[in-house]
């Protein structure tokens, strides 16, 4: 279980998070939604203590990882596997060992013939098979990312936190994307947080989905209920209309 | 404007006084963030001394570091010393023949200049140019695209796989290329001795060793170890902490080159009064 509360954060004199409280239950997949810049992939990294609250904490399985030492969030880090909205994978290194960078670096095998085998299966589940010794820089933009993808489930975590799994991936992909992440959930049991523009794709994978809004969340609930919703902030934005109480000053 | 009104003088300190309140205001930024700095160094320093002795040790990077800093660095080194070798040689026979009437001392002026300060100096600014920019703008590159972020939610630590092999192949190279630049230097200067002054070969041999101990040779090895730890102290640090996406890197790779060079001939002036008080050469 994941919890957030009360969650601060300011860049220089820009309020980011503002008292962000929010639950992510065992085996459940979460849907963030919300503007562009609202902080989305902020509140991502706070969970995976990239970054720390300015006031609040952060909970992962009961233990507040926002004042942790550094080794011992290192243990708490391994538990998550993180998709970067960048991809963010290593440029120096080929698909292959990016794939296998967790499995080597966490010791969780150490057989060289197994560790193969995992990276061709999880490129076979980003429908990537045979590009172990591309090297990042040849491959476009939605390629790069499904690499990122297939990187994040490699190690098999008990958390995966996606940022953005389907953008800039045509629209077929995106549906394979969305299937992966389901299957990750009923197969694995894993836990996921997916912060998405792509409402299909949200409704697809959701059990429940959160709306953030000028730093706190607006609304959290299932996807019916969200589509359903009274509330004509979280109406206006999935809507997707122009007219509304946010306008397009307002980043949310 | 000359006349001395009352209400003028007044406005005139208290524009003093905005005045002084800025500079105290613009000193204490400076001093502060100085510190912050500082305070961020020593913590850096203490984490790579930490994962240095933390096993698994990652030898595939440490080799790839070792030849980075040391193998391919090994032209710009050699050009470096000959000529400056040569040089000191061809100032030091005129300027004795000029006074003397015969080119004395060569070699001894050749073999302490080098061993003691230009061999360290030169070959440490040479390598905080060519490693230290690498190193900056390939960590930095890292940070503004998130790859440093992904070490840690991949279980790395980016102090232990990033900075260590750097650090240990910095702490060993540059001493390996200062020795190496020290016997070049000294064979450039061979060179323009015996084939442009007609000095005999033994004379410029005896030149040095009659007069070189083991404490001068202590001497320059210890100031490039220094240098290397502050190479990769402040490239790493500088690649850590850059921001703000391709022109961030540009900007933190210059001021890393410039830092470490301005730092370099600094600690060489403090390192050098200490080294001699200590009596080491
Ligand atoms: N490291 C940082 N330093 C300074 N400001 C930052 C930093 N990271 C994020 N921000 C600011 O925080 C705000 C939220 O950023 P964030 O990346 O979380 O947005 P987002 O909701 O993920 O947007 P998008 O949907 O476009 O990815 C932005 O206004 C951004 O400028
Ligand atoms: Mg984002």
């Amino acid at each position: 279980m994941i919890k957030l509360t009360g969650v601060y954060k300011k860049f220089n004199s820009q309020e980011v998070l503002r008292g962000l409280d929010l639950t992510i239950n065992a085996g459940e997949t979460m849907v963030i939604i919300g503007r562009s810049g609202c902080g989305k992939s902020v509140t991502l990294k706070h969970i995976v203590g990239l970054m720390k609250p300015d006031k609040g904490s952060v909970e992962v399985d009961d233990v507040n990882i926002s004042t942790l030492p550094p080794l011992e969030l290192q243990s708490i880090q391994k538990k998550f596997g993180f998709l970067f909205q960048g991809a963010a994978l290593f440029d120096s290194m080929n698909v292959s060992d990016n794939i296998s960078f967790g499995l080597r670096t966490q010791h969780l095998m150490n057989d060289e013939k197994q560790i193969q085998e995992r990276v061709t299966e999880c490129l076979r589940l980003v429908g990537l098979e045979g590009i172990e010794r591309t090297m990042p820089s040849e491959l476009s933009g939605g390629m790069r990312k499904r690499v990122g993808l297939a990187r994040a489930i490699a190690a098999k975590p008990q958390y995966i936190l996606y940022d953005e799994p389907t953008t800039g991936v045509d629209p077929i992909m995106s549906d394979a994307v969305n299937d992966l992440i389901i299957n990750m959930k009923e197969k694995l049991g894993v836990t996921s947080i997916v912060v998405t523009h792509d409402m299909t794709s949200a409704y697809t994978v959701a059990d429940r989905i959160a709306m953030m809004y000028h730093g706190v969340i607006q609304q959290v609930g299932t996807p019916d209920e969200i589509k359903n919703t009274a509330d004509p902030v979280v109406k206006q934005f999935v809507a997707g209309t122009a007219k509304g109480p946010i306008t397009l000053e307002d980043r949310g | 404007m000359h006349k001395h009104l009352p209400g003028e003088s007044i406005e005139q300190k208290i524009e003093e006084r905005i005045e002084e309140g800025r500079f105290i205001k613009f000193l204490g930024k400076n001093v502060v963030g100085i510190a912050d700095h500082i305070g961020k160094l020593v913590m850096l320093f203490l984490q790579i001394i930490f994962w240095t002795f933390r096993r698994p040790y990652d030898y595939k990077n440490i080799n790839k570091q070792m030849n980075e800093v040391g193998v391919n660095s090994l032209v710009v080194a050699s050009l470096t010393s000959v000529s400056v070798g040569m040089v000191l040689a061809l100032q030091m026979g005129a300027a004795s023949k000029n006074i003397l009437g015969e080119p004395l001392y060569v070699g001894t002026a050749v073999g302490f200049s080098m061993v003691k300060e230009l061999g360290p100096v030169l070959t440490s600014i040479v390598i905080a140019g060519r490693v230290g920019a690498a190193i900056t703008a390939e960590l930095g590159t890292m940070r503004v695209t998130e790859q440093i972020d992904a070490l840690y939610t991949l279980g790395a630590n980016p102090v232990k796989y990033l900075v260590v092999p750097r650090f240990l192949a910095c702490i060993v190279m540059v001493p390996i290329l200062t020795i190496y630049s020290n016997i070049l230097g000294i064979l450039g200067g061979f060179f323009v001795s015996v084939y442009k002054m007609a000095i005999p070969s033994t004379r410029y041999y005896h030149d040095i060793v009659d007069f070189m101990r083991g404490k001068d040779i202590m001497h320059g090895l210890i100031k490039c170890v220094v240098f290397g730890i502050i190479i990769a102290l402040i490239s790493c640090y500088k690649g850590f902490t850059t921001e703000g996406g391709a022109e961030g890197v540009g900007k933190a790779t210059t001021q890393s080159v410039v830092i470490s060079m301005v730092l370099i001939l600094v600690v060489d002036t403090f390192l050098t009064n200490i080294l001699q008080f200590v009596g080491i050469g």
